[in-house]
C-alpha cells in the first residue's frame, strides 16, 4: 500500500492580478521528513505555507494534507497541523511555563502527559531558567524559542514553520535543528521556510523557489 | 521521544470535556489571578454602594411618585414594547462589536489550534455570560422602572410590567449572541422583524386591559427562546478567524480602557473605508473642493455615514421642537436630546477630524504652515451638521407647527447656538491626544479625592461640556444671551482643543497670525 504524503503540492500557484506572488509549486513531504522551503524575499515561501493553513487561497493547482485538500475548519487536519507561520498571540500575564503548559493541557487534559511533555520541551529548548518570567522580560531569541516551545508541545503529524531561526545564534540554530531531526525521527514532518544554512544542511528535501 | 509518543501524534485519546476543563482551570488560576481579598474588597464596596445610595432610593421610590406615569397598561404597553426594541437592537449591535465569545486572544489560539469542535468551548462560556447579562439587564431594568414609572406601583401592571421585565432580560442575552453569531443579513431581517412586532404588539396595547402586556411578556419570552436555539446551534460552524480578529479588537481597546485613553479604543472600533478609490480626483487629475472630498471619504464608510445622515436629521428636527417649546422639562429634555444627537452625528459623518488632529499634532513634511488643513478638514463636518440642523428643523416646523409660539427668530438663534456648541465640543474631543498625566495627581477636597471624577470628565469632556453647555444656555432668559453663551463656549472649546495639540500660547498666536 503506498505511503500517502502527510504535506503536498500539486502546481500550487498564488497570484495576485498581474503580480505572482508563488509560482507554481510540486513537492511532497513524507511522514519524518524535513523539508526546507528557500528563495529570496517575496519569492513565496510564507504564502506557501499559509496556503496550507487555508488562510490564502490559491489561484491554480492543489495543497493536499494526508491526501485531502487543506481545510482547518476539519478538526482532522487542525489535530494533523502545527504551525508556527503567525506571530503567536501570547498572554501577558502568564509565565512562560503556563504558558506552554496550558497548550499542552489543551490536548492532553489533566493527565500526568500534560506536565510531562510541557517540561521536556522548555527543557529542550533550554528555557528552564526563564520558565518563570513573563513575555515581556525575556529576549527576542527567548521569545522565539518560547513560541516555538508552543507550536512544538503538542502533537501533530505535521509541523510549518516560518523562518524559526529568526532572532536566534548559531548554537540556538544548532539546538533547534536537532530538535527537528529528533522530532522528525518518531514520525512528524516538517515544512520550513528558511534561510539558514544550517538548517538547510538538516533537511531531507528542499524546495526552491523564485 | 517514545513509540508512545508517535501514536499520540494521531489521535489525543483525552476526552474532550477533560481538556476544555484543562485548558479553563488553568487559565483562570494564572498569575494574576484576583485573590481573596480582592473580592471581598469588590463586595464590600458594592454593599457600601448598595446601602447607602441604593436603598434611600428605593426607600424614597416607594413613598413618592414616578417621575414617568403610564396611568395604566394602556399606555404602558407601547412603552415596554419600544423598550423591548431599543434593548433588543442594542444588543445585537453589541453582539457584532464586542459578543459574549470574545476571549483573551491567547486562549482562543489555544483552542483554535486543536481538533476540539468550536462548541465544546464556546458553549459553556456563552451560557455562563448571557446568564450574567440577562440577570444584569433584568436588575438594572427593573430598578430603573421601579425608581422612575409607577410600573410597579399599579395592581393591575406590576404583575405583568414585571414578566415584560424579566422577559425582556433574556430576550437581550439572546440576542445579544445572535447579534455576534449570525451574518449581517440575519441581523437586518430581526431588527426588521422586532420592530415590526413591537409596533404590532404597542398598537394593540392601546385597546386597554393587562392582556397586551401578557402577550409582550409572552412573544418576548418565545422569541427569546427562540433565538437562544438558533444562536447556540449556530456555536458549531461560528467563523472562528472572525473571532480571533475581534477577540484581539478587544483585547487591545480594553487595554486602552484600562490605561485610560477610552478615545484611542473607541478609534479601533471605526469601520474600513471600501470603494470610492479614485472618487477624489477630478478627470484632470486635479484634486476636488474640500466638501467633495469630505462626502466622498463619508460614503467610503456607508453604514456610518447612514447611521450619521439619520442622527443629524433626527438632532436637528428634535433640537428644534425643543428650543421651540416654553414647557419646562419637556423643551429641556428635547434640547439636550437635540444636541447629544447632533454631537454623535458631527464624529459619524466622516474622518476628517482625525487628518486635522493629525495634521496638528504631527510634524509637518513639507514645512509649517496654518489655516490650509483647518479650512480642509472642518469644511465637510461644518456643512454635514449645518445641513443635518437645517433639513431636520425644517421638518420639524412643518410637522409641529401648532407647537411653536410665534417666536422662529428666537429659536433660529439658539439653534443655530447649539449647532455651534456641538462642533466645538466634537473639536475639544477629537483634538485629545494622550492622557494628561496631571489628572493622575490626587485633587483633595471636603469630599475626598476627584481625581477619578476628573479622569472620567477627561474621557468624555465632549458630552460633558455639551450638556454643561446646554443647561447653562437653557438657564440664561434671553435667546440672544443663550447664543452667545454658546458661542462663548465653543471658543473656549477650540482654544482648549487647539492647546490640546500641544501648542503654547504664544507658538498658538504665532501661528494664527502667520494665517
Amino acid at each position: 500500500m503506498p505511503v500517502v504524503p502527510v504535506l503536498a503540492a500539486d502546481d500550487a500557484t498564488v497570484a495576485l492580478g498581474e503580480t505572482t506572488l508563488l509560482a507554481s509549486t510540486t513537492f511532497e513531504t513524507g511522514p519524518g521528513e524535513v523539508w526546507c522551503v528557500t528563495g529570496g524575499n517575496g519569492t513565496g515561501k510564507t504564502t506557501l505555507l499559509r496556503a496550507f493553513l487555508g488562510s490564502r487561497s490559491l489561484t491554480a493547482g492543489s495543497v493536499r494534507v494526508r491526501g485531502e485538500r487543506a481545510d482547518m475548519s476539519k478538526p482532522a487536519h487542525r489535530r494533523c497541523l502545527a504551525s508556527l507561520v503567525e506571530p503567536i498571540p501570547v498572554a501577558r500575564d502568564m509565565t512562560l511555563r503556563e504558558q506552554v503548559t496550558l497548550v499542552a493541557a489543551s490536548w492532553y487534559g489533566n493527565a500526568p502527559e500534560t506536565t510531562e511533555r510541557a517540561e521536556r520541551i522548555i527543557e529542550r529548548l533550554g528555557l528552564s531558567s526563564l520558565g518563570e518570567r513573563f513575555p515581556h522580560q525575556v529576549s527576542s531569541g527567548q521569545s522565539q524559542l518560547f513560541s516555538l516551545a508552543l507550536t512544538l508541545v503538542r502533537p501533530a503529524d505535521a509541523v510549518l514553520l516560518d523562518e524559526p531561526e529568526r532572532h536566534l545564534d548559531r548554537h540556538r540554530v544548532q539546538l533547534v535543528a536537532g530538535l527537528l531531526a529528533e522530532r522528525a525521527s518518531t514520525g512528524t514532518a516538517f515544512l520550513v521556510a528558511t534561510h539558514e544554512p544550517v538548517l538547510i544542511d538538516a533537511c531531507d528535501g528542499r524546495v526552491e523557489l523564485g | 521521544m517514545t513509540k508512545q509518543d508517535v501514536q499520540d501524534t494521531v489521535v489525543s485519546r483525552t476526552d474532550a470535556a477533560d481538556r476544555v476543563h484543562a485548558v479553563w482551570h488553568r487559565y483562570t488560576r494564572r498569575g494574576d489571578r484576583a485573590s481573596v481579598h480582592n473580592r471581598a474588597y469588590t463586595v464590600y464596596l458594592v454593599a457600601l454602594a448598595g446601602t447607602f445610595f441604593l436603598a434611600p432610593a428605593l426607600h424614597a421610590a416607594s413613598g413618592s411618585p414616578g417621575l414617568i406615569s403610564f396611568g395604566g397598561p394602556t399606555r404602558a404597553t407601547p412603552a415596554l414594547c419600544l423598550l423591548v426594541v431599543v434593548v433588543c437592537w442594542g444588543a445585537q449591535l453589541a453582539g457584532r462589536f464586542w459578543g459574549p465569545l470574545v476571549l483573551q486572544p491567547f486562549v482562543l489560539h489555544v483552542f483554535m489550534s486543536t481538533d476540539l469542535p468550536p462548541a465544546h468551548y464556546l458553549c459553556s462560556l456563552a451560557r455562563r455570560r448571557l446568564m450574567y447579562a440577562g440577570v444584569g439587564l433584568l436588575l438594572a431594568t427593573g430598578t430603573t422602572a421601579y425608581l422612575a414609572t409607577d410600573l410597579f406601583d399599579r395592581t393591575d401592571t406590576v404583575v405583568p410590567g414585571g414578566a415584560v421585565v424579566a422577559a425582556l432580560g433574556v430576550l437581550a442575552a439572546s440576542t445579544w449572541l445572535w447579534g455576534q453569531v449570525r451574518p449581517f443579513r440575519d441581523n437586518l431581517v430581526l431588527t426588521g422583524a422586532t420592530g415590526a412586532g413591537a409596533l404590532l404588539l404597542g398598537l394593540a396595547g392601546g385597546q386597554g386591559g393587562a392582556g397586551p402586556l401578557w402577550l409582550v411578556a409572552a412573544a418576548a419570552a418565545a422569541t427569546a427562546v427562540l433565538l437562544g436555539r438558533s444562536a447556540f446551534r449556530a456555536l458549531a460552524t461560528v467563523d472562528l478567524a472572525r473571532l480571533a480578529r475581534e477577540s484581539a479588537r478587544a483585547s487591545q481597546a480594553q487595554t486602552y480602557v484600562l490605561t485610560g485613553t477610552l478615545h484611542h479604543a473607541l478609534d479601533l472600533y471605526r469601520p474600513e473605508p471600501r470603494g470610492f478609490t479614485s472618487a477624489l480626483l477630478r478627470q484632470d487629475g486635479r484634486l476636488r473642493g474640500y466638501a467633495t472630498q469630505g462626502a466622498v471619504r463619508a460614503l467610503r464608510t456607508p453604514g456610518r455615514a447612514a447611521a450619521a445622515v439619520l442622527l443629524l436629521l433626527t438632532g436637528g428636527a428634535v433640537l428644534t421642537a425643543g428650543t421651540a417649546r416654553a414647557d419646562g422639562s419637556t423643551a429641556s429634555t428635547l434640547w439636550i436630546a437635540g444636541a447629544v444627537c447632533l454631537y454623535l452625528g458631527s464624529g459619524w459623518i466622516g474622518e476628517t477630524w482625525r487628518g486635522l488632529r493629525d495634521e496638528l499634532t504631527l510634524a509637518p513634511l513639507l514645512g509649517q504652515w496654518w489655516g490650509g488643513a483647518a479650512a480642509r478638514a472642518l469644511t465637510w463636518p461644518v456643512l454635514a451638521v449645518t445641513a443635518g440642523t437645517c433639513l431636520g428643523g425644517g421638518l420639524a416646523v412643518l410637522v409641529g407647527r401648532p407647537v411653536y409660539d410665534g417666536r422662529p427668530a428666537q429659536t433660529a438663534l439658539l439653534v443655530a447656538g447649539t449647532a455651534v456648541l456641538v462642533l466645538g465640543a466634537r473639536f475639544l474631543r477629537e483634538m485629545k491626544t494622550h492622557l494628561p498625566l496631571s489628572l493622575l495627581l490626587p485633587i483633595i477636597t471636603p469630599f475626598g479625592d476627584l481625581s477619578a471624577l476628573m479622569l472620567v470628565a477627561w474621557q468624555f469632556d465632549g458630552f460633558v461640556v455639551l450638556l454643561a453647555g446646554v443647561a447653562v444656555a437653557n438657564a440664561v432668559p434671553s435667546a440672544p444671551g443663550a447664543a452667545a453663551v454658546a458661542a462663548l463656549l465653543t471658543a473656549c472649546c477650540i482654544w482648549a482643543g487647539l492647546r490640546r495639540t500641544g501648542w503654547a500660547h504664544r507658538g498658538l498666536l504665532r501661528r494664527l497670525r502667520r494665517s
